[in-house]
């Protein structure tokens, strides 16, 4: 009933307005949609078909090949897990600091907390280089293991600004006078007044280093050398990058090898990208709302 | 609420999904190990050659104890778990008594990690298979220099007597007189001589009823001929009659100037922009030979004949077209890779045709290429066990079986000696997602291991539809065509060699374009001069002379 009364005040402007919005809308849709729908039916189809551009909408030559291939490859399913095990530690480590960090940051009776901040945002501008981090690393002892992988990735400045950001303006001063006059100290205000109230930027938080470590495979590259350890996007840059490469260098010295490779990434190369990111597909929907939260809180005020 | 827990359970339950699948599979390698074998064999090459170590150097086990640490290439085919588990390096532990504790680079990360490693400083005691020649001449200093006196002779004598026998100081000394890398792979490799091959469908052939062409007209009309008789018989007019891929390295499109007299030491179209003759480093972009070639393939292009997708497709979209039986010609490093051994049968060998008077026709390649790789082992600097390092080398190097069993895996599965040759043999536990290739890289180190001199390599033996027997064919059809007079393979300045690639970069690129926007739209008086004038502005001169002087240092 409400609907047809709206309908009935739409002028014929608005119509078409509204009719050229979907449009526009709809070719956007389906332009950031088509590319994984490719993929997908891609994943169902002879490799053949999917080279010489014959399919469109549906799998054409159906196989599960790529799939029973992906299955039996047993790097992917040991980098399933690492990144598993990175992702929750990293992201419950990362949180964690970040929420404390940015809490503490945005208590105006932190002493230097001026100076602290100008130091964080430094961060973001200047780096010491890819070799010193390397040494540093290596110094601590940290090369080819998990701790390194864990520990890498899971604060950032930026993220410690967004949150200073949402506490400053979600978390009135006059809170703390409240909670202190009723006798709460600062582990009591944080944990029982400050937590709750942070609901929000915490999901935010949990999501943008959960996405972060899920994707993350340049540390893992250059600090792992134990083949056990690779997180998922590892492995799978190396398994779609060999083949490209050998393509061309390592063809000249062994022509077999490389037939041999590329045969057997085009039958995986696509089964494999549906495996890897699934998970974030499904999960993504539910969590999504928060982005655009994230996206908000983050924005204007850092 | 639920919603959420829908959410839940969906991630719940593909996370349950992907740990239920880590098990069972992956376990093909190992089972196809079929250790038992050969062993014996191993023990007694294993004593032989520690008797030889011994008598001609240090004693095999003088370092026993020393533990070293090795930066290795590890292909993407090799499903093992960790080099050491590899026979040779099991070996070479059990007779020399050093530990080699391997650091694994994986090959598609190589690069990037090198890099790194390399400017820490931080190196490992020896690199097998993880430099190219460029990161070694930006870290020539990083490398223990092996030319001192009685070192080699002294630690790896075998080493040295394999050099002795081909010159191989020579190729390995840097323009400061230093040696700071041994090879690694075959001398030469009679297969590689040739890169790809033209093959031609013989069975669309026969169904014309034309002959093999062995003049331009002739090839056209063949050509003309495939498109429009609808060889495949799909009612389409399908048929791509001539196939190349810029994107393959066996297929590029300077491979077809062969007839013209153009032919590079290897299948990339730089190499086809510089030739020797009589000493001489000549520039085949000057010739009216070159600008015939390009005006031949416009015709052909004009007229559909040949595939102009050839310039942008990729590798895999080049290899589906060959598969969907649409393709007449094309160039190949065996017709067996790239199809069933019904329809590989209808492909034969077509040698460059004659398209020019008084031109001779060649086929890109080189008789004498040496396929080892020259930066394949090298030691660190700072290293404190040079000593222990080339013991371990010197003894993987020593004997024939030794340098097989680290090129192929154990006598008797991958290969074996027959009448003093080396031949090839199929190891058991074979599938289909565990071939040979994959047994090769998962038990042995192929082109990483020592080196192999050309009378130690494999010799195919006469099998119908065996790969390798085909390929040797195909090169024995082509062979007296490549082009005897080459660049040889040596060390330059480093700062040479940059000042070359800068030049390159350019250039090259110009040149390509040339080539596909003349093959597109044709040449002109006009276009053809404007490119002349290019390649002056472009230091085509300077790009030679870089090669002369190469070649000036070899005299």
């Amino acid at each position: 009933m409400k609907n047809k009364t709206n309908k009935k005040k739409q002028s014929w402007d608005d119509r078409i307005f509204t009719a050229i919005c979907s449009i526009l809308l709809f070719c956007f849709v389906f332009v950031v949609a088509y590319p994984i729908y490719f993929v997908l039916v891609a994943s169902f189809t002879d490799p053949q078909y999917v080279n010489s551009g014959e399919i469109l909408l549906y799998p054409k030559g159906f196989t599960l090949l790529g799939y029973e291939q992906v299955f039996a490859n047993k790097q992917i399913w040991t980098g399933y897990a690492n990144t598993i095990f990175y992702t929750v530690s990293g992201t419950a480590l990362g949180t964690g600091i970040t929420i404390l960090a940015g809490y503490a940051l945005s208590r105006k009776d932190l002493p230097g907390r001026k100076i602290i901040m100008k130091l964080i945002v430094f961060t973001m501008y200047f780096g010491g280089g890819m070799i010193p981090f390397y040494l540093v690393v290596k110094s601590l002892g940290m090369i080819n293991s998990r701790t390194v992988m864990v520990l890498l990735g899971g604060v950032s400045a930026y993220n410690i600004i967004v949150v200073r950001s949402f506490m400053e303006s979600s978390i009135p001063d006059e809170l703390w006078d409240a909670a202190t006059i009723d006798g709460c100290g600062d582990g009591g205000f944080f944990a029982k007044i400050v937590l709750p109230l942070s609901k929000a930027v915490i999901a935010v938080m949990v999501l943008f280093i959960a996405v972060g470590y899920w994707n993350s495979y340049f540390n893992a590259m250059i600090f792992l050398t134990d083949s056990d350890k690779y997180p998922l996007q590892l492995v799978l840059r190396n398994i779609l990058l060999t083949a490209s490469a050998s393509s061309n260098t390592a063809a000249l010295t062994d022509p077999e090898a490389s037939m041999r490779l590329e045969q057997a990434v085009q039958v995986i190369k696509y089964g494999i990208i549906v495996v890897s990111t699934a998970p974030i597909i499904c999960v993504y929907p539910f969590v999504q709302k928060y982005f655009v939260k994230g996206v908000m809180i983050g924005a204007v005020k850092g | 609420m639920k919603k959420r827990t829908l959410s839940m359970m969906l991630t719940m339950a593909m996370t349950a999904a992907c740990l239920a699948g880590c098990g069972e599979k992956a376990a093909a390698p190992a089972e196809s190990a079929e250790q038992s074998a050969a062993e014996e064999n191993q023990d007694s090459a294993a004593e032989e050659s520690a008797e030889e170590a011994a008598a001609e150097g240090v004693a095999v086990d003088a370092y026993a104890g020393t533990t070293i640490t090795v930066a290795v290439n590890k292909a993407a085919l090799d499903k093992g778990e960790s080099f050491n588990d590899k026979p040779i390096f099991k070996m070479a532990e059990e007779a020399t008594g050093i530990k080699v504790e391997f650091i694994e680079i994986e090959e598609a990360n190589n690069g990037d990690k090198m890099n790194i490693i390399l400017a820490s400083g931080d190196l490992p005691d020896a690199f097998l298979g993880v430099l190219n020649e460029s990161q070694m001449a930006a870290s020539i200093d990083s490398f223990y220099d092996l030319s001192e006196e009685g070192l080699l002779e002294t630690y790896a004598p075998n080493v040295v007597a394999d050099y002795e026998k081909m010159d191989g100081f020579s190729v390995l000394t840097w323009p400061d007189g230093s040696i700071r890398s041994l090879m690694t792979g075959p001398q030469t490799s009679y297969n590689n001589a040739a890169d790809g091959i033209m093959v031609i469908n013989k069975a669309w052939l026969d169904q014309l009823g034309l002959d093999i062409p062995k003049t331009a007209d002739e090839f056209y009309e063949v050509l003309k001929a495939f498109k429009e008789n609808d060889m495949n018989g799909n009612g389409l007019a399908d048929e791509i009659p001539l196939e190349f891929s810029a994107s393959n390295w066996a297929a590029q499109i300077m491979n077809l100037a062969n007839p013209w007299g153009i032919a590079g030491q290897s299948s990339s179209n730089s190499d086809h922009y510089v030739m020797v003759k009589d000493g001489q480093a000549v520039g085949t972009l000057y010739t009216e030979e070159f600008r015939a070639f390009l005006e031949y393939y416009h015709k052909l292009a004009e007229e559909g004949l040949i595939d102009m997708e050839g310039f942008s497709q990729t590798s895999e979209q080049y290899y589906a077209k060959l598969k969907a039986n649409q393709v007449g010609c094309y160039l190949a490093w065996s017709p067996y890779s790239n199809f069933d051994v019904e329809t590989a049968r209808d492909y034969v060998v077509l040698k460059p045709f004659t398209a020019m008077e008084g031109v001779e026709p060649k086929k890109t390649g080189n008789q004498e290429r040496l396929f080892a790789t020259r930066t394949g082992f090298a030691i660190a600097a700072d290293s404190e066990n040079v000593e222990a390092v080339l013991t371990w080398w010197n003894y993987m190097s020593s004997t024939l079986e030794l340098k097989w069993i680290a090129r192929c895996g154990e006598q008797g599965n991958a290969w074996d000696i027959v009448d003093g040759k080396v031949v090839s043999r199929t190891p058991e536990g074979l599938s289909e997602g565990f071939t040979e290739t994959d047994y090769q890289y998962t038990y042995a180190c192929v082109d990483r291991a020592p080196f192999l001199l050309s009378e130690e390599t494999m010799v195919a033996e006469e099998k119908e539809d065996d790969a390798t027997w085909v390929r040797q064919c195909m090169v024995d059809e082509v062979f007296d065509m490549i082009p005897t007079e080459v660049i040889p393979a040596a060390f330059v300045d480093p700062d040479d060699a940059m000042a070359h690639s800068l030049i390159a970069t350019e250039l090259i690129s110009m040149a390509d374009n040339f080539v596909a926007t003349s093959i597109a739209d044709g040449v002109t008086d006009d276009s053809w001069n404007a490119f002349q004038e290019s390649l002056v502005g472009l230091q085509y001169d300077e790009w030679l002379a870089y090669y002369q002087r190469i070649l000036d240092a070899q005299k």
